[in-house]
């Protein structure tokens, strides 16, 4: 199925990917930092490149470092209708001819804005106006359509052979990614630079109502979703990630045209920006058609928001969600996040617990006890911008209970705070960390993310490579410190679902 | 900057003073994107190798020396349309239980704890109309991973436990379809499109409880043999040592003489048949659609591009314009089509709220009546032509995927230059070819509407429908 702009789904994948994926090995032929050409912009942009000549194709990661955590209270949403805005074109792309388009875009925008004013009314609006609004509106867009060409940067990148054109909005980063031919590169340049340098948010309202759809489908008929937006909102009760990335309904049917420019403006600084291209380029040539298109990019200061900082859990956390839905069971506990060296034993112990059949969790839940079907655990969950949680996920079997599950799950959490760890047992983990760094290699387009995220996100993308060294060095007695120090009761939220009739 | 130290200095300021002309700081300086000119790609995708091992094991291969990994991609001729239909989900049970349950001379654990120790992969699904396996292993770890994933496909031990609890994981994943409206309504579009057709029947939690061990142990002899299994193994081997390896390890894996039964395609309908199953939820899942041409039919290229057109071509197809930039009724919208060994499926489908149920349907219609009529622009035309031919380079991404299509062609009967000329046979898709195609092979008029969603709060209610009678289901996860 062909979706565009995912935002939790692709936000899971990558942080899927974050955990399976892991470290280099520092012997192997492959290394990432013999490879790797990395550049600055006078404007700030950083630019990472992979020279990989196994088909002639290339693979783009242009990585933002902002994301939902950045919203102001009340705007929720805002930073993934933005990303879905960056779709509608330029001043020279999606329309036929700007200078008339812009004249009934200020009306659009006028007749919009006083259709939301009133719509804000609720109970004491004008239904009237509002119907007369709405008709006036549907008129002034109708017009303006005959000045565009819809979906234009699409149309453009498909002929042109592009495969994987998407974007992906998360807590702490938003990722543009496209995969071409490799003679393509400057019409990818031309494209981008002016994507994000004169951006027009055309078709405003019915992309609002696109997105209305996307909460539809992603969230309110997912259970699953529900559970984990649930997680989160108890878990930080202080902390923007307590917010879904898509918004809170409420929030995104009144998200404004200003609002979102406003973000734009002061969020999408090349500064702040990571660039990635992986595949078959020839750096010279690569670095000339950057300068060419981005350098003449104005930057500006990003000033940091001042994010709440989560205070300290005193207590267990309880929450449900009561649905028409088999029951499941989250557990999150708060930790700290990259590179803090408590992040590296939770990789670890994600491992331990989860990875595999052989793994403690499945060993225990699954295979031995019968009491569930299946065991997923996540760190770094739901980003790594910020302290985060380690999630313990659970299916329970039919006729078991999410309380079964959850105190077999302490069980197997105290064993690993005060068992044995086998030297075989975190030998078997480190060397799944290894293939799995090896595996990430294969794909252009899965490197280019990689490298983006990572460098967006610590500021290095070499922590791709020494993670396992760092890894290497964990032993037994820093696994059960840290499982002792977080995996408490008073520093837990669990998550049910419930039958409804239940 | 002034002419005379232009003049003074030419070579080296020329090269300056044009890099900061070609600086583009304003949007008018862009050049258009449709005035850019492209150095031809000159690359030949490297071929695999086929080669046929005494007791009828086909296999492809092709080296790959950048990374030090090696994978097998097989396939095996089966599938659940060959499953009693009282035992439906044995196929996909057998799959499971092969990788789950042992070997004869491996426990199931012991196979975990080895191939985890290596951070090796084997996996073993079977689905409607065929059977998979896989191998991911590091280079070093050859000989291991190999035995394993031999000894899977040949001596699988079945251990009753291992059954048991992929029958129950089995059971809770039916259970968990009713959570998803989209699970549901492509579950309920399967049946209702393949009625009277063995890839209709599709496990319930009654058929899954029936499965035996010997019922396994059956279909796993009934199936898996070397003249009805092909390898595509691609990564860092050489050509001759592999080939020794496969030989050595499936040496007493003896070959059928039986032939597979073939299986009938499925009948079309010949009326608009309208479905609904509800479900009270604020969106809808629309699904509509109807059989079409198969991979070896002439058409189906033609064809290929028409679905590109109507709804298989991201945001600047017509289904997507519509329905989502211009009108914001769906998130997603839009068609697909896939062309298999001797019938093809089309359909269209999108997600849009209660209250926009039929106005959304109405407007597929209108867009694929309006295909069918032959509207379409030489642009338009060309712009699909172009998007399906520049981006068929994408096809030749890895060693693997070359291979496993290369393996696929064979496991369809296709010539193995199907895939090398279908960019000419794109290239010759004419606006006629489009346009006969479209009148002959849509069919709004011969198609299986399904929806799932709130009657309730529809936006006209359904017994006023004009695609009626609407004919209520309701999925039978149970029995």
């Amino acid at each position: 199925m062909f979706t565009r702009a995912n935002t939790l789904k692709s936000k899971l994948l990558l942080l899927l990917l974050l955990l399976s994926f892991s470290a280099v090995q520092r012997a192997h032929c492959f290394t990432l930092s013999s490879r790797v050409h990395e550049f600055n912009l006078k404007n700030g942009l950083k630019i990472i490149l992979l020279e990989r000549h196994s088909s002639p194709t290339v693979s783009f990661s242009m990585c933002f470092k902002t994301g939902s955590v950045d919203e102001k209270s009340g705007t929720s949403g805002i930073a993934h209708l933005l990303e879905h805005m960056l779709f509608k074109g330029t001043k020279t792309i999606g329309t036929t001819d700007y200078r008339k388009e812009s004249k009934i875009l200020k009306k659009i925008d006028a007749v919009g804005e006083a259709l939301d004013t009133e719509r804000k009314k609720g109970k004491g609006q004008n239904e009237d106006r509002i119907l007369k609004l709405r008709q006036e509106l549907k008129q002034l867009q109708q017009e303006h359509e005959k000045l565009i060409n819809k979906g234009e940067i699409d149309s453009i990148y498909s002929r042109n052979g592009a495969v994987g054109l998407n974007a992906s909005t998360g807590f702490g980063v938003t990722t543009y990614k496209v995969s071409l031919p490799s003679n393509r590169l400057e019409l990818w340049a031309r494209i981008e630079s002016d994507r994000f340098s004169n951006p027009v948010f055309r078709q405003f309202y019915s992309e609002r109502n696109v997105v209305l759809e996307e909460h539809r489908q992603s969230y309110e008929t997912k259970p699953e979703r529900m559970l984990m937006t649930q997680l989160l909102a108890s878990a930080f009760t202080a902390h923007p990630y307590g917010r879904p990335i898509i918004g809170w309904k409420s929030d995104i049917q009144y998200l404004s045209k200003k609002v979102t420019e406003d973000f734009f403006k002061s969020r999408y600084s090349l500064g702040n920006t990571v660039l990635s291209i992986v595949g078959d380029i020839q750096i010279e040539e690569t670095k000339k058609v950057i300068k060419k298109y981005f350098e003449g990019i104005p930057t500006y200061p990003i000033q940091e928001t001042h994010i709440t900082r989560e205070p300290e859990q005193m207590g267990e956390r309880r929450v449900s969600v009561r649905f028409d839905a088999e029951p499941k069971v989250l557990i999150g506990y708060h930790k700290p996040t990259i590179p803090d060296f408590d992040d590296y034993v939770f990789d670890l112990i994600d491992g331990l617990l989860s990875s595999g059949r052989t793994s403690r969790l499945y060993r225990s839940l699954v295979l031995d006890k019968k009491i569930a079907t299946s065991v997923e655990t996540f760190n770094g969950f739901p980003d790594a911008r910020y302290p985060n949680l380690f999630v313990i996920k659970v299916f329970p079997s039919h006729a078991h209970s999410c309380k079964e599950v959850e105190n077999a799950v302490y069980d197997e959490i105290e064993k690993l705070k005060h068992g044995q760890i086998s030297r075989k047992e975190l030998r078997k983990v480190r060397n799944q960390f290894k293939v799995n760094f090896i595996r990430r290699l294969q794909s252009n387009a899965g490197l280019a993310g990689i490298l983006s995220y990572y460098q967006a996100v610590c500021n290095d993308w070499r922590y791709l490579e020494k993670h396992l060294e760092v890894i290497d060095k964990i032993t037994r007695d820093d696994i059960q410190m840290v499982a002792q120090k977080y995996l408490n009761a008073k520093n837990r939220t669990v998550a049910y679902l419930v039958k409804e009739n239940e | 900057m002034s002419k005379k130290q232009i003049h003074l200095f030419s070579i080296l300021l020329f090269f300056f003073v044009l890099n900061a002309c070609s600086l583009i700081t304003k949007e008018k300086n862009l050049p258009d994107p449709s005035s850019f000119v492209y150095k031809p790609i000159r690359f030949s995708p490297p071929a695999p190798e086929r080669a046929v091992l005494e007791n009828g094991l086909i296999l492809y291969l092709l080296e790959d020396h950048e990374l030090p990994i090696i994978e097998i991609s097989a396939l095996i001729r089966t599938g659940s349309v060959y499953e009693p239909p009282e035992l439906a989900g044995l196929a996909s049970i057998t799959g499971t239980v092969m990788r789950t349950g042992g070997t004869i001379k491996m426990s199931p654990e012991e196979i975990d704890e080895k191939l985890e120790m290596l951070g090796a992969t084997v996996n073993v699904s079977i689905s409607t109309e065929e059977g998979r396996a896989s191998l991911f292993v590091l280079k070093k770890d050859l000989d291991a991973g190999l035995d394993i994933f031999s000894e899977i496909l040949m001596h699988p031990a079945f251990d009753p436990e291992k059954l048991s609890l992929a029958k129950e994981k089995k059971c809770q994943a039916l259970r968990r379809i009713k959570e998803n409206p989209q699970s549901i309504a492509f579950r309920e579009y399967k049946k209702l499109l393949y009625r009277g057709n063995p890839r209709a029947n599709l496990p319930t939690i009654t058929s899954v409880k029936k499965i035996e061990r010997k019922d396994l142990v059956s279909f796993h002899n009934n199936f898996f043999h070397p003249n009805r299994t092909i390898l595509a193994i691609s990564g860092d081997f050489s050509r001759n040592d592999m080939v020794e390896k496969i030989k050595k390890c499936f040496f007493d894996w003896a070959p059928t003489d039986q032939k597979i039964p073939s299986i009938a395609p499925p009948e079309p309908v010949s009326n608009l048949e309208t479905y609904h199953e509800q479900k009270e939820i604020s969106q809808s899942t629309i699904i509509m659609g109807h059989l079409a041409p198969e991979k070896s039919h002439p058409n189906y290229f033609t064809f290929q591009v028409l679905n590109y057109i109507l709804g298989g071509g991201g945001f600047s197809s017509r289904l997507m314009a519509e329905i989502r930039l211009s009108r914001g009724l769906a998130y997603s919208v839009g068609s697909f089509f896939r062309g298999d060994v001797d019938y093809g499926v089309f359909g269209a489908y999108c997600m849009t709220k209660a209250t926009s149920t039929h106005q959304a349907i109405s407007l597929i219609f209108d867009i694929i009546n309006n295909l069918k009529q032959g509207i379409v622009s030489r642009e338009e035309l060309g712009w699909a032509k172009e998007s399906l031919l520049n981006s068929f380079i994408f096809s030749y991404s890895s060693s693997l995927q070359i291979v496993a299509q290369q393996m696929a062609l064979e496991y369809e009967n296709l010539p193995p230059d199907f895939l090398r000329k279908t960019p000419e046979k794109i290239r010759a898709v004419t606006l006629e070819d489009l346009q006969r195609v479209a009148k002959r092979y849509l069919h709004p008029t011969r198609i299986l509407l399904l929806t799932v969603g709130d009657a309730d709060k529809f936006d006209r209610p359904i017994s006023e429908w004009e695609w009626g009678p609407v004919n209520f289901v309701s999925s039978d996860i149970e029995s």
